[in-house]
């Protein structure tokens, strides 16, 4: 398994997550309080969901060497 | 506890905290009111706080099990306070950026030197201590015990953290949710985090199951009991 | 129970006998409190705040960061030759060796917390109370539970790759109490106010230091044992 990809797509979502509320941020005149503090709780969740995501996929991986380690013996 | 239990354990509790994660996400942000004084930013508590109560759970889960490692000498309860160290060494982290995030809105700054907030802080630098010894040993059996004790002493001293910590004024709330009088909180929002709370104890067991199998099955592979 | 001690005794002896042979850890300390106090004399801006008024959080980080030298060093001797090996051959309990050295520690820890005091009361006209005995009090317990600490600590990061670097690391956490009250018994002390005042403080020292002295004669044998 290449993580290449699986590092790819984390990256576009954290970009996602971190970029969308700039974009609100543009409407500021508006209630820029208000979307000071969507941002605020936006990033706050993000960084929450990444740090359990990558520490699951940090599981992941490991059981994945694992299993190449007893099932690939041969191979390597 | 053998290993298809484990991994039977960690799926049913990972289903079951997804499916509240979601429900408290749904809370969180469609159902529950809007605190009056301190406006959306406030929403982040209902991630702040059960964070912080399960990373003090895993720290105690880390002195618990250093303590009866060094006592019986059994590999497995090693394996398990790492699982519970690399837990709150996750949930630790969560509470110290979803703080000053919401400090910054509430209070005009980003950090401030609130009892709970710092002892979190010095908390996950003995969790970072914890795996620094681990790590920079050349024998693993020694690197064990010294983590034990890293994790046992800094258990040890935590009653006296906090009495330094609390000792500095603080801009902190008091305590909303475990009062001697009950909870003072709008009934969705105690709700909505106690949604939360049980969301996050059973992800953390969950991960922690599943962090704990890896290791017993590394063990048992570097010990030849599965064939590599 | 008598030769338990002594044979604590007997190894700080021969701690403290080796460190006053070669002075090493002596004058590395002494040097780094005066340049220290050298130091925060050029950091402080004195039409703002006198040295005085932070005296106390000074001595505090001096002490500890000047201790740190000589914690980190305290199996230092032990690594050359196998001398380790031959302590632990030796019929002397873990924990006896452990106290023993402690007892070096803070032998050599109460000698940079005075020197300390003395420097910056030269330096920066420190004024002292007139019953210092309490101020001495104060330091001496705090130093006691830093060096019990830092001997554990010590201990462990002997046996790591990283030697003494990672001691900060793992002890700056947990002295936290010590600088807390430590410094606040010692601020209110030097500010001229009755000991009684500080007796609070003086109990949390108390209980860091009886902590710390719990915890490694209980586990230092887990460090030590291969």
């Amino acid at each position: 398994m290449n993580p290449l990809p699986s590092v790819v797509v984390a990256l576009v979502a954290i970009a996602a997550l971190l970029f969308a509320p700039g974009v609100l941020e543009g409407q500021e005149t508006t209630a820029p309080r208000q979307m000071r503090h969507f941002w605020h709780v936006f990033a706050a969740y993000a960084i929450a969901w990444v740090l359990l995501f990558g520490w699951a996929v940090s599981i992941a991986r490991r059981i994945g060497r694992l299993e190449r380690r007893v099932g690939g013996g041969e191979g390597t | 506890m053998s290993l298809a239990t484990v991994r039977w354990g960690a799926l049913v509790l990972g289903v079951a905290g997804v499916a509240l994660t979601l429900l408290f996400h749904w809370q969180v942000f469609f159902w529950v009111p809007t605190e009056a004084s301190m406006g959306i930013v406030q929403r982040i508590f209902y991630i702040h706080l059960p964070a912080a109560w399960v990373g003090f759970l895993a720290f105690g889960i880390v002195a618990i099990c250093s303590a009866v490692y060094l006592w019986l000498g059994e590999e497995k309860l090693d394996q398990a306070a790492v699982a519970a160290a690399e837990g709150g060494m996750i949930f630790t982290t969560i509470v110290l950026t979803s703080g000053p995030l919401w400090a910054r809105l509430a209070w005009g700054t980003w950090w401030t030197w609130d009892p709970r907030l710092t002892l979190t802080l010095l908390l996950w630098f003995i969790y970072l201590g914890y795996f620094l010894v681990r790590s920079s040993t050349e024998n693993p059996e020694r690197g064990r015990r010294f983590a034990a004790v890293v994790g046992i002493v800094g258990a040890l001293n935590i009653p006296l953290i906090h009495m330094s910590v609390v000792w500095f004024r603080s801009l902190h709330p008091p305590p909303i949710v475990a009062r001697q009088d009950g909870p003072q909180l709008h009934p969705d929002m105690l709700t909505t985090v106690f949604t939360a709370l049980g969301a996050w104890t059973l992800i953390f067991f969950s991960l922690f199951l599943l962090r704990y199998g890896v290791g017993r099955l590394e063990a048992r592979i570097e010990q030849g009991v599965i064939p590599s | 129970m008598t030769s338990w001690i002594a044979l604590a005794a007997a190894v700080a002896a021969k701690d403290l006998r080796v460190e006053f042979r070669t002075r090493e850890r002596i004058v590395v300390m002494g040097a780094f409190i005066v340049l220290a106090g050298v130091l925060f004399n050029y950091a402080i801006d004195r039409t703002a705040v006198h040295p005085r008024e932070i005296a106390a959080g000074l001595v505090w980080v001096t002490i500890v960061l000047s201790g740190l030298l000589g914690l980190g060093r305290t199996f230092e001797l032990e690594k050359e030759d196998g001398a380790m090996d031959a302590l632990l051959a030796a019929p002397l309990p873990r924990d006896a060796l452990f106290v023993g050295k402690v007892m070096a520690n803070t032998l050599l820890l109460w000698g940079v917390a005075f020197f300390t005091l003395a420097v910056f009361w030269l330096f920066f006209q420190l004024q002292m109370p007139g019953n210092p005995l309490p101020l001495f009090g104060v330091l001496l317990l705090g130093t006691t539970g830093f060096a019990a600490m830092g001997t554990l600590f010590g201990g462990i990061t002997a046996g790591t790759r990283m030697q003494e670097s990672l001691l900060p690391v793992l002890l700056f956490p947990l002295v936290v109490p010590l600088i807390t009250f430590g410094v606040r018994a010692t601020a209110d002390l030097l500010a001229g106010f009755p000991p009684e005042h500080s007796a609070p403080s003086l109990r949390v020292l108390g209980a860091f230091t009886l902590i710390a002295l719990t915890a490694g004669v209980g586990l230092f044998r887990f460090i030590v044992e291969d």
